[in-house]
Formats: structure tokens, C-alpha cells, sequence
């Protein structure tokens, strides 16, 4: 050790060097006392517990904003129009108006009447209308809202959403890339698309489907006499399902109502499934079949043409909806679904939805009163398309 | 701003860019660091003995540290106690005082008290500064080998491109280095003063816990500064 | 013995302990880092968020109260607000054998709103899980959800939590828990970071790779079928939800998670309440570990990594009196001659690694979910947790201790201990006269912000009619 005097002088400068150790460790703990100092004595506000889901929020939201908009002072245009602005947005108001071919605008549009436009017009900014809006061919829209008739014309782009509270009509290939919503109705047109489609009815296909007969009048579905029922409830059931290709020593009971079936399920003839089922597998429903409760399938489930789904038809992975099948669930696959021509959905409790995790293939004569949902888009598919694709189908089950 | 193979593949680029660079200068980053601790020593005037070479890794080479004396406890009895005592008395203060480090602190004093014993029961029980040296650069240079890795995981995956993570990183690593050499000589000035009393605990402390720190510190950091831009506010894919 | 000899079983001890730790702890860490890595990637299957709404079973909402005259109000103004359809709700407000007014507060609610039903328990066992088996017995819904009294779920909870159960496998759904509070204590705050990890990391990477989510026994639901299938509530359990949670599991059904499903809870704002809870917890979740483990090794419903997983889950208590064995063995090492050999590389670097790597983990997670959830405040407490982290772990060690000496002494276990409420002057949105839409006039619309695919909701004006 150093001598005493030494000692002392050394122990001072040192207990500088502690104190400036414990200083630089405090710096690691600054950020986070400096935050705890900021966020003190203050609530969170991570949740808007007042949040509730609504199907036509975009038009809401807008229609809402719009009002508040109108409070502000106007100035008038030469052409009957006026003009209010409002921080960098500027929004021109007027009667009815029509927009000839190739014509542009970035301003929002408020319509107090009708409005339309002719083909390849680039209408940058939002448009409002009273009454009906018809878009020209091949146009490129922003967002539209109307409280009467919306018609989008061939090949129309909407960036993000359309909603009115008459008829929407989607025509030959017009997109819309965020949620269209209708308080009436939708329809459709072959090769349209949409990120979803929203309304108390939707109609896939041309105007003639527009009146399609209710959900639940009688159908092949009901008329067919032979059936399996699953789970199997007694010996002679047991017996049909063997027959039916089906192993009853897979089925096991969950609860009272729910039966799982461990493996692929691929029935050869009709059945009745009377408690909920999970199949551990693929799942093949075949034509005919009465479907009571819920079916899930931990891969792919296929739907066969005429049945009846009375509850919920759940897909870990992508389902089939063969032609004619009626629905008063939701339907819902992780990855792709097909509806098969004139499937119908409707329920007498309220709206049903259908929702694929990626792209959801529509055929023509595809009636749902409720939602169409997806991830990549709905897309409204010809009869080549969907063949093609339950090939594909056909090869992922297969695969599996 | 989901993860992308293109962002997992600037995270590995970044990490091997950096480890090579660390195995490249490493007899460098050895000199650099114990002329760091030296020159700390000197300003905080904890008298020092010349240096020595020391065995690192066998990948790694020696690396030339710096020598201090150890205070031992038969030359002064009453310091250790003393010492022994006042750091007893402000661990349960503050542990009494500060209710959000009360278990650390109590394992500080569980530490404090088992060295304690171990000097009390086992006199003999002595560690040289090379050799308290020798084990903090095991930990060090292990824990700047694997930091590329940890800024790669930690940092720059969570930005939007890559050179603002290689920044983040290549900050890190600067960090660690300097803070290492600062914290060592500290750890050796404490033995110096007060011998092996102080040391597990300052192992256990200023160590790799202290790494871990700076390390959480540069997260929290980077997931603010950086992060946020990156990834925006909450919308439907964060769910 | 000479002292040498001593010295060397010392030292093999240590190094056995110190191997089985880096061990134990390193495959924790990979699992942190995978499910933190797997979340920022994104991938996950397609939610139910869009059936929101659209299949509404008849639920019962139940709400045990024990001594809640300070929150009870709340909890259930806010639920008869709920936007579900009220011909398929019924809320059992349970007034388990409290003594104060909260039976009172109950009474008087379900006289203005006729689908509140008081239930009133004046003897039998306490605690949650005996209040839930009554409660179910009255119960007429397919499914029951689960809110505690210092709850504040929104408007759209309850279909929100209801939407999953389209899905026929899912027996239990579980929604994401926030604290309110994390203005009130730093512990609170630091307590909101730790369950946005758990929550936005943890479990929902676990319900997106199809394994385990945790019921957490509120803000949540079970569908009575699967309930009554595995034997309905166990009463005796210290975590009913945990409990609840791997008996499902085992016998085939799967946990549902909803993390839009948001709901205010109250977080302890005092180490001593954090302390209680965290030991309850340790002691309930290791008494499933010991009644449970075996049935999800051998069970024949769940997949070999949804079994490892689980198996990760019920023994997640035990890391941490490994992790201080694990410390006080390199302790011991140093002081050891073999501290002062050059170890080999690799056991010095998975030593380096496990307590770099290891310790980051969770913190990693806290970091990605501050992220996700796009909040940089929080972000900066994140180095504090680091003492968060010892208290939860001195906690723990203790909570094990007494459970294992209780087992080996055939001493009786603790009962069930109710976390104590810090609220006083009533839920900051529940405006306390009834109508309870934040900003009370009743008249608010809350739509999404807009964006292509926005979901986060904004404060309007009723729309033009």
C-alpha cells in the first residue's frame, strides 16, 4: 500500500472516479427516469374503449368530415360551383355535374345532385354526391360516397374505398382496393374486384340474377332421402358410414356436441352432420348433404354441389363451395375460397359473411346477403377460371 | 414493415461485417482497451505497476494488461470491516429507500456477505489485478464477438433499412469497447483500495450484467428513434 | 475431505449447475427470440376480425366481484354498453360473499338494466374459481366470457371475443389485457411493457403457429360444451386459467386469441400486490405443471411442438430459481481455480451467450411489441425492467419455496388471495352516469381511421341522417 499521505490524496481522487462510475451508470437509467418523469401522473391511451365496427365506416368517416367541412366560409366559381378550402385540401361544391372524357381533378368533389363522368377521367380526391354517380370507363377515382346509385364502368380503379346508400354496380373488371358498402345492394359484374364487398345483398353476375328466390324455399338439398349421419349414432350408422368409405374408429368426442375425426374425411355419399365436426384432415362433403353444425377441416374443405349449411364452415387452409349450396353461417378459410355458381347465402337471423384469408373466387349467380371478404380480393371468376382452379384444389388435397 | 428476407439478410451481413472487422483488429482493440484502462487509472491516480501479458483465447492471442497492487486484509483489518461495514449499511438504506431494485440488492448483499465470509474463513483467498483482468477480457472479447449477432437480432431488424441498424450497431460496439476498458479500470482500482471484498460483487455488477444493460439501453433506444418510423403506428397487420 | 477435495466437488457442482442453466435457459431464449422474430415477420393465419359481428351465439358475460365496491359500477356500465345484441346476453354480476357495497351496487344496476342478474353468495368455498361454478350453473349461454371487476371492456368486446367461437374447435378465447394505470407507479408502468409482451408477442405468435395461447381467466370466454367436457372450473387451483387453459388443451380443443380484443385492466401499483400476485402465480401455474404435465406429454390431441411449447409454458416458473443457481455457480467458480484457466471457447461463449442472448430475450420481445404497438414512450422504461426482472425472480424463488416445502410437508397450500384495487374514483372513460361513452353525451360515432385496411378507431360526429 501507498504511504498514509499518498494514501489519502489517491482515496479522494478516487472517490471522484466512483462518483463519476455511479453518474454513468445513472446515464444508462436517464432515458428511461426521464420517460418515467414524462409519463407520471398520466393515463393511458392505448384503447378507444368507444370503438364498435362498422361495415360502411370509410363512407361514414367521410360523410362526417364533409359536414364539418361545410361549416367553413365558401367562395364562388365561375361555373355555378363554389369552393371551400380547407388547409391544403381544396373542396369544390355544386349542383349535378357531368365530367367529359379525360378530364382531371384533385379537388373533392360535393355534388349536391347527380354526378358523372365520361372514360379515362383521373379524379384524384374523394367525391361526394347526393344523389347517383355513374364513372366512365377505364377511370381512376380516389373514393366515392353517395347517398344514392353508384355505377362503376368497365375498368374502373378506386384506390381505396366506395360506399352509397343505393345499389352499388361493379362492372367487367372495374377494382376497387380497399372496402365497397352498400345499403341496398351490390352487384357484381364478371372480373370485378374489390377488397371487400359489403350489403344487404350481393349479387354476382349479370342483372338477370338480380331477384334471386330466398335462401330457404325447398331445394335438392332437403329432397334427398339418403344420408349418413356423422358422428355415427348407432351401429346402422356405423355400418353406412364403413360403406360410405369412412373409418367410424376415427370419430372421438370432444363434448356433447363436437366430434373430431382424426384424419381426412371423404364420405362417397351424402351426409347429415349433426353435431359440430373437426376434421383432422381434408374434408370432403359430398353432394347433397345436409350440414347441421359447424364443419372445420385442419386443411381444405370441399363443399359438394345442392348441400345445405346451416351453421359455420370453417378452413384451415382453402375451401370448395360447390354449385347451388345454400348458407346461413359464415364461411371462412386462412387461404382461398371458391363459390361455386348460385351458391346462396342468407340467414333469417341477420347478414352472413364469407371471408378468405387470400383471394376469394366468386362465380356468376352467387347470391349473399351479408359480406364478402378477403385478404387479396374478391374477384368475380368465369366458369373457365373456377374449373382451373378446383383442379388446383384438387392437387392440394391430394397433396396432402 | 413486416420482416424481410432482404432485412434478415442485412442483419447477417451486418453481424459478419462486423465480427470479421473485430477478428481483424483484435491485437489492436486488445492494445487500445488496456491503454483505455491505463490512462483511466491515471486520472483516478490508483497507482499502477508496469503491465503484463495475459492469455485471452487461444483464437484470440494475449493481450497486454495493466498491473495494479491488491490491498490485502492483514496489512489493515479495520479497513475491509469498515468498508465491509458502510457498503452493508448503504445497500440496506437504499434497498430500505428504493423499492424498484430491492431484490437486486439483495442479492448484492447476499454476494457481499458470502465474500465476506469466504475472506473471514479462507485469508488465503486472494486474486491478482492480471488475473481479474485476464477473466474480465475472457468475458469482454466473448461478449464483443457475439454484440454483431445481438445488434443484427436486436437493432437492425427492427429498422426500415439497413445502414441506420449498421449504425446502431457499429454505435454499440464502440460503446462496449470504451465502457469495458473504463469498468475495468475501475473493478482494478477497488482492488487496489479494498482487495477481493468488492470484487464478486463488482463482477457480478459492472460485468455482464452491466453488458446486458447498455445493451437493453441501445434497444430501447433504437426501438424508439428508429423503430417507430419504420414500422408507423398501429394499423391491421400489427394485430 | 481435505479442503482439495472439497474445492473440486464444489467446483464440479457448480459447473454441472452452471451447464444445466446455460442449458435450461438457452432453450428459452431460442423460443423468445423465434416467437419475437416470427411476430415481426407477420405471418399468421387469417383472424376472425371480419366475422366480427356477423354470428352472434347467445352469451353469458360473468363478472365475480369480491368486495368491488370501488370498481364494480364500472365494469358493469361498461358491459350493458357492449354492442351486442341483448336478446343473446345476459351479465351475472356474482357478489361473492363481499362485505362491503358491492352487493348493493349490483342490486341497483340490474334493477335499471334488466340484463345484469345478480347472483349472490353469502357461504360456500371462496375465491374465483368456486364463484365461476356457481355462476355457470345459472349460466344459459353457449358461451360464457369472463371479465374481473377492475375491467373496462369497450364497446365492441363482447363480439369481438364471440366472433372466434365460429371456429367449432376453439374452446376458450382469449383477449389482450392493457393497464390503465401505467401512469399511477413506476411499477405499473413498467408492468404495462411486460404484458405488451406477453400479449403482442408472446402470445400471439403462439396462436399464429397453432400452438397454446394462455386463457387468462378474464377477457376471455369458454364454450360451455368444452367446459363441462373437461370437467368444468377447478376450484382448488390458485390459476383456474392456467388450469382450465392445458386441460382443454390435452383433451383436443384449441385457444383462440384475439389482440384487437383490447381490454383496460388495473396492474398492481405497489411491489408488495405485485409480489402476492406473482407468487400466486408461480404456486397456481407450478401446481398444473405437477398435475398436468404428464397428461400433455402423453396427450394423443396435441402436436409434438404445441406439446413442447406447452411444456415450455408450465415449467416457465422454474427458470427462475435455475437462473440464480446458475448465477451463484459462476460466483463460485470464480473464486475457484478453474475460473482462472482458459476455459474451453465454446463453454465461455455459450456462458457469454446464454447471459447475453438469455437475458435480452424478453427484453427483445418488450422492445418488438412497444414497436408494434407504435409507442416510443413506453419503449425508453425498457431498462428498468432489468429490475422488474430480479424482483420477479427473488419473487418467485420465494413462491417456489413455500410450495415445495407445503408439498413435502403435507402443509396445506395458500388460498386464493384477491389483488388489491387501486382505483377510487371510477373508471376515467366510464363517466359513472350510465351512458358511458367516454365523452358523455351519448352521441358519439367511433369509426376506423382510413387507410386501405385501417383499424384503429376515431372519434366522430353522428353522421348526417
Amino acid at each position: 500500500m501507498p504511504a498514509g499521505g499518498t494514501a489519502s490524496v489517491i482515496a479522494w481522487m478516487f472517490l471522484l472516479f466512483t462518483a463519476t462510475m455511479g453518474g454513468m451508470l445513472y446515464l444508462h437509467f436517464f432515458f428511461a427516469h426521464r420517460c418515467w418523469r414524462r409519463v407520471r401522473g398520466v393515463e393511458a391511451e392505448d384503447i378507444d374503449s368507444n370503438y364498435v365496427r362498422r361495415e360502411d365506416y370509410f363512407g361514414q368517416s367521410f360523410r362526417a368530415k364533409l359536414h364539418s367541412w361545410m361549416e367553413l366560409p365558401t367562395t364562388a366559381l365561375p361555373d355555378g360551383m363554389r369552393a371551400i378550402q380547407h388547409g391544403s385540401e381544396r373542396i369544390e361544391l355544386g349542383p349535378g355535374r357531368s365530367l367529359a372524357d379525360r378530364s382531371k381533378s384533385d379537388d373533392v368533389l360535393v355534388i349536391e345532385g347527380d354526378f358523372s363522368c365520361g372514360s379515362f377521367c383521373q379524379l384524384g380526391r374523394e367525391i361526394y354526391a347526393q344523389r347517383n354517380v355513374v364513372i366512365g370507363q377505364a377511370t381512376e377515382c380516389q373514393a366515392i360516397a353517395a347517398d344514392g346509385d353508384i355505377s362503376l364502368g368497365p375498368d374502373v380503379q378506386v384506390s381505396r374505398w366506395v360506399d352509397c346508400w343505393g345499389t352499388l354496380r361493379l362492372a367487367k373488371g372495374s377494382i376497387v382496393h380497399s372496402r365497397a358498402s352498400s345499403r341496398t345492394a351490390a352487384h357484381l359484374e364478371l372480373g370485378a374486384q374489390a377488397l371487400s364487398v359489403f350489403a344487404p345483398e350481393i349479387i354476382i353476375g349479370a342483372v338477370a340474377h338480380l331477384h334471386v328466390p330466398p335462401v330457404m324455399e325447398s331445394s335438392a338439398a332437403e329432397s334427398s332421402p339418403e344420408r349418413v349421419a356423422i358422428p355415427p349414432d348407432s351401429d346402422d350408422s356405423r355400418e353406412a358410414l364403413k360403406k360410405a368409405g369412412v373409418d367410424p374408429e376415427k370419430f372421438r368426442s370432444l363434448s356433447a356436441d363436437c366430434w373430431i375425426y382424426q384424419g381426412s374425411l371423404r364420405p362417397t355419399s351424402a351426409v347429415r352432420v349433426t353435431s359440430h365436426l373437426v376434421v383432422r384432415g381434408d374434408c370432403d362433403i359430398p353432394a347433397g348433404s345436409l350440414l347441421e353444425h359447424d364443419v372445420k377441416a385442419s386443411r381444405n374443405l370441399r363443399i359438394g354441389a345442392d348441400s345445405e349449411c346451416q351453421a359455420n364452415l370453417i378452413a384451415e387452409k382453402s375451401l370448395s363451395v360447390g354449385a347451388r349450396v345454400r348458407f346461413s353461417g359464415v364461411i371462412h378459410a386462412n387461404e382461398e375460397i371458391l363459390l361455386g355458381p348460385e351458391v346462396r347465402g342468407e340467414s333469417g337471423s341477420g347478414p352472413v359473411a364469407v371471408d378468405a384469408g387470400s383471394w376469394l373466387y366468386v362465380e356468376e349467380g352467387v347470391s349473399v346477403h351479408g359480406k364478402l371478404s378477403s385478404g387479396e380480393r374478391v374477384r368475380v371468376v368465369d366458369t373457365a377460371f373456377a374449373e382451373s382452379w378446383r383442379k388446383k384444389f384438387e392437387s392440394w388435397r391430394d397433396r396432402s | 414493415m413486416p420482416l424481410t428476407g432482404p432485412r434478415v439478410g442485412a442483419a447477417i451481413l451486418t453481424a459478419l461485417v462486423l465480427t470479421a472487422a473485430i477478428y481483424w483488429f483484435r491485437a489492436d482493440l486488445l492494445n487500445q482497451h488496456n491503454r483505455i484502462a491505463a490512462a483511466v487509472l491515471h486520472l483516478a491516480a490508483v497507482p499502477t505497476t508496469g503491465s503484463t501479458h495475459v492469455d485471452t483465447f487461444e483464437q484470440v492471442g494475449s493481450a497486454e494488461v495493466v498491473l495494479t497492487s491488491v490491498f490485502s486484509p492483514g496489512e489493515q483489518p479495520v479497513r475491509p470491516i469498515a468498508l465491509f461495514g458502510l457498503a452493508l449499511l448503504i445497500l440496506f438504506v437504499v434497498r430500505k429507500t428504493v423499492a424498484l431494485a430491492s431484490s437486486f440488492l439483495m442479492f448484492l448483499l447476499v454476494i457481499l456477505t458470502v465474500t465476506a465470509g469466504i475472506i473471514l474463513f479462507w485469508p488465503s483467498s486472494q486474486i491478482s489485478s492480471d488475473e481479474f483482468s485476464q477473466i474480465w477480457l475472457r468475458g469482454e472479447v466473448l461478449v464483443w464477438f457475439l454484440l454483431p449477432w445481438l445488434s443484427a437480432s436486436l437493432l437492425v431488424l427492427l429498422q426500415r433499412a439497413a445502414w441506420p441498424g449498421f449504425l446502431w450497431a457499429v454505435a454499440l460496439q464502440a460503446y462496449a469497447f470504451v465502457w469495458s476498458a473504463i469498468r475495468l479500470a475501475f473493478c482494478l482500482g477497488v482492488l487496489h483500495f479494498s482487495g477481493l471484498l468488492f470484487m464478486p460483487t463488482l463482477w457480478f455488477t459492472l460485468g455482464l450484467l452491466a453488458d446486458v444493460l447498455y445493451i437493453i439501453v441501445f434497444l430501447s433506444l433504437s426501438a424508439r428513434v428508429s423503430g417507430l418510423r419504420a414500422w408507423g403506428w398501429r394499423t391491421s397487420w400489427q394485430f | 475431505m481435505g479442503m482439495a477435495d472439497f474445492m473440486a466437488i464444489l467446483t464440479l457442482t457448480a459447473e454441472i449447475i452452471l451447464g444445466f442453466t446455460i442449458f435450461v435457459l438457452t432453450l428459452y431464449a431460442i423460443r423468445h427470440y423465434g416467437m419475437t422474430l416470427y411476430r415481426l415477420s407477420l405471418r399468421r393465419p387469417r383472424d376472425k376480425n371480419e366475422l366480427v359481428g356477423f354470428r352472434m351465439p347467445r352469451i353469458s358475460v360473468l363478472v365475480p366481484m369480491h368486495n368491488e365496491e370501488g370498481v364494480a359500477g364500472d365494469v358493469l356500465r361498461a358491459l350493458t354498453e357492449c354492442d351486442y345484441d341483448k336478446d343473446k346476453l345476459e351479465i351475472l354480476a356474482i357478489n361473492d360473499r363481499s362485505t362491503d357495497r358491492t352487493g348493493q351496487i349490483i342490486d341497483e344496476l340490474a334493477a335499471r338494466h334488466p340484463v345484469i342478474k345478480p347472483i349472490h353468495r353469502a357461504a360456500g368455498k371462496g375465491g374465483k374459481g368456486a364463484a365461476l361454478i356457481d355462476a355457470t350453473k345459472q349460466a344459459t349461454g353457449e358461451i360464457l366470457l369472463m371479465f374481473d371487476a377492475d375491467y373496462f371492456p369497450g364497446r365492441a368486446m363482447l363480439q369481438m371475443l364471440a366472433a372466434p367461437f365460429c371456429d367449432p374447435e376453439i374452446g376458450a378465447v382469449m383477449g389482450r389485457v392493457v393497464p390503465h394505470n401505467t401512469g399511477n407507479s413506476l411499477l405499473s408502468a413498467l408492468l404495462g411493457l411486460e404484458r405488451a409482451a406477453g400479449y403482442q408477442i408472446g402470445q400471439q405468435a403462439r396462436y399464429n403457429l397453432g400452438l397454446t395461447p394462455q386463457f387468462g381467466g378474464t377477457v376471455g370466454g369458454v364454450r360451455v360444451s368444452a367446459l363441462r367436457a373437461v370437467g368444468g372450473w377447478n376450484a382448488n387451483s390458485l390459476t383456474e386459467d392456467t388450469d382450465l387453459t392445458f386441460r382443454m388443451a390435452v383433451r383436443g380443443w384449441k385457444i383462440g386469441y384475439v389482440n384487437r380484443a383490447e381490454c383496460y385492466e388495473e396492474a398492481p401499483e405497489s411491489w408488495a400486490v405485485r409480489e402476492r400476485q406473482i407468487m400466486r402465480w408461480a404456486m397456481g401455474h407450478t401446481d398444473c405443471l405437477h398435475r398436468l404435465g404428464g397428461q400433455v406429454f402423453f396427450s394423443r390431441f396435441m402436436s409434438k411442438f404445441e406439446k413442447m411449447d406447452a411444456l415450455f409454458v408450465l415449467y416457465c416458473y422454474w427458470t427462475a430459481p435455475i437462473l440464480v443457481l446458475g448465477w451463484l455457480a459462476s460466483l463460485v467458480l470464480l473464486f475457484t481455480p478453474q475460473a482462472h484457466h482458459v476455459p474451453e471457447f465454446s463453454v465461455a461463449l455459450a456462458f457469454v451467450g446464454y447471459q447475453l442472448f438469455g437475458s435480452q430475450a424478453t427484453f427483445f420481445e418488450m422492445g418488438a411489441a412497444a414497436v408494434l404497438d407504435g409507442k416510443n414512450r413506453p419503449a425508453d422504461l425498457i431498462p428498468l425492467n432489468l429490475f422488474n426482472f430480479f424482483a420477479s425472480t427473488g419473487a418467485i424463488c420465494k413462491a417456489l419455496y413455500g410450495y415445495y416445502t407445503d408439498r413435502i410437508f403435507g402443509a396445506p397450500g395458500p388460498g386464493w388471495d384477491k389483488t388489491k384495487r387501486f382505483r377510487e374514483n371510477g373508471f376515467r372513460n366510464g363517466n359513472g352516469n350510465g351512458n358511458g361513452n367516454g365523452n358523455g353525451n351519448g352521441n358519439g360515432v367511433h369509426l376506423y381511421t382510413q387507410g386501405t385496411n385501417g383499424i384503429y378507431t376515431c372519434r366522430l360526429e353522428e353522421p348526417r341522417p
